[in-house]
């Protein structure tokens, strides 16, 4: 972890060196600090404050101190599952990549566990990666070189070491494996509009091989 | 989307330009990738509904207000509202002028007319408006296809109906604003990078395009990297892309980037990047984040002295 900074006069943001002290950090100052909004990028937590705040650097700082390392959020022992018909465009084009069958890579993806590391991009998208030893090269497969101007809603897809789900119609340049129809994100629910949250563990069920076993 | 269920057609929109309708943002949601939006210019957006609505102090207050960007907003009533329209144009009702700045009664069958003339957004504050609510915010947000009369982002357009009630609120009528001085010089920044941010204040940045979602800024090339890890991003933060330009995130700017970051501007100076317009020089300088929230608190203080109200005067 580096030195945490001001990002602005009322947000600070923390580098952190891995995916597991990002987990902590943001697990133990969600908790610390409720009148906060804690936020993750891929490598950092950003712990904003609604309205300028001189003291807010000194008060992360403080309680950085007190961050377990061990600590995991309730969350992450929650496990959603999101069915998806492996029909994807690029399934056959990634396998290839990955040097392996179709079926190869659909046994891959199920069988892989992940996390949602971070959300933006779109309401309800999480960038999901993996958790413990990576099935396959994930990390290997770049982005499409050319970004595809629409992508339907419910794409199961992969890129740059992680998977997500594009809980609605937008441009992409990610590769489609597959399409679920599990809402992702309706803004008609107040409560709870998003399937995913950050630190949630998730795992896809091939809904072909669950009917034939 | 939500909305309260005994409302009346209040005005309809007979015209419009680029206009949106705009809160405070949408609040708690940015975790799960719902950016916070709302209005633009946060100043102008308070004080009109100051006017119309007589509470100041709440810079969090629920209420609505229509942000209008270019050409200009039209509205027959079909019921008697008290209005205040802040920032620059020019106002006619039923076909006389109207000022700025001041809450008026409009009454039923009347027809208001506003031209945006700028630099900047313009607001117009209705007493009785209750828009649709998409995630208990009105704000429109294009990026995340939220909000708005329509509930999936997109701006006012013709033919549309604001909903709400017959409300007067008559005892605002008359209340104005004092004229406040323009801030002007350089925008303060909060730098995060000191050796990019040394090189950005020292030059002068040219304005490219305007939009919500960002202000592109056109200068000499501050860095060579390409991409950086994803990460969190604020309305306000500096992106310096590959290609040579700076773009300052606006309300509509998204949650996440992956450009390097020079700095963020302080919250006091934020209303002055809506207020851009092309071709416009613009120059940084860098604060410290204490003095530029000492600087928040201190124009919030003076906002609430604004407003002058009718019984002030007698």
């Amino acid at each position: 972890m580096q030195p945490a900074a001001w990002f602005g006069d009322r947000a600070v943001l923390v580098q952190v060196d891995s995916a597991s002290e990002r987990e902590s950090i943001a697990t133990s100052l969600t908790h610390q600090m409720p009148e906060a909004l804690i936020r993750r990028g891929m490598t950092s937590v950003l712990i904003e404050m609604p309205a300028p705040d001189p003291r807010v650097l000194e008060k992360v700082e403080h309680y950085l101190e007190e961050v377990d390392a061990t600590a995991t959020s309730l969350i992450a022992h929650e496990e959603v599952h999101i069915d998806v018909n492996y029909n994807g465009d690029d399934l056959a084009a990634t396998a290839t990549f990955f040097k392996v069958t179709a079926n190869d890579l659909i046994t891959a993806h199920t069988s892989q566990t992940w996390r949602v590391a971070m959300m933006g991009f779109a309401p309800g998208f999480g960038y999901l990666e993996p958790l413990g030893d990576p099935l396959l090269a994930w990390e290997s497969l770049p982005r499409r070189g050319n970004p595809r101007a629409q992508v339907p809603t419910g794409s199961v897809a992969l890129a740059a070491g992680m998977s997500a789900v594009y809980p609605s119609s937008s441009p992409g340049g990610w590769h489609l494996l597959g399409t679920t129809t599990t809402r992702l994100f309706d803004p008609r629910n107040e409560e709870d509009p998003a399937l995913l949250r950050p630190g949630l563990t998730v795992r896809f069920i091939d809904v072909n091989r669950a009917r034939n076993p | 989307m939500s909305a309260p269920a005994d409302r009346v057609p209040i005005a309809s929109v007979d015209r419009t330009g680029l206009v949106t309708t705009q809160d405070v943002g949408r609040m708690g949601f940015t975790d799960i990738g719902v950016p916070v939006s709302g209005a633009w210019h946060r100043e102008r957006h308070r004080l009109a509904l100051a006017l119309v609505h007589g509470d100041t102090e709440d810079a969090h207050s629920p209420y609505p207000t229509l942000e209008i960007l270019s050409a200009g907003l039209s509205l027959t009533f079909q019921e008697q509202q008290v209005i205040a329209v802040v920032g620059s144009a020019e106002v006619r009702i039923d076909g006389s002028d109207a000022a700025t700045g001041v809450a008026l009664q409009i009454a039923a069958n009347s027809v208001l007319d506003i031209d945006h003339r700028g630099p900047g957004p313009v607001y117009l504050a209705l007493s009785g408006w209750q828009p649709e609510r998409t995630l208990r915010s009105a704000a429109t947000d294009s990026f995340s296809r939220l909000g708005g009369l329509a509930g999936d982002g997109t701006p006012v357009a013709r033919g549309q109906t604001l909903l709400g009630q017959p409300d007067l609120r008559s005892q605002h009528v008359g209340s104005f604003l004092r004229t406040a001085k323009p801030t002007t010089g350089s925008i303060s920044i909060i730098t995060t990078d000191e050796e990019l941010a040394e090189r950005f204040c020292e030059e002068a940045w040219r304005v490219e395009a305007t939009a919500r979602s960002g202000v592109r800024l056109s200068g000499p090339k501050m860095s060579s990297l390409q991409s950086i890890a994803s990460m969190p991003v604020v309305p306000g933060a500096i992106q310096l892309t590959p290609d040579g330009t700076a773009i300052v995130l606006g309300p509509d700017g998204g949650l996440t980037g992956g450009y390097p970051i020079v700095g963020v501007v302080a919250s006091a100076h934020l209303d002055r990047i809506a207020d851009l317009t092309i071709g416009d020089n613009v120059h940084f300088a860098e604060v410290d984040p204490v003095s530029a929230a000492d600087e928040f608190t201190a124009r919030d203080n003076r906002l609430v002295a604004a407003i002058v109200r009718p019984d002030a005067l007698s």
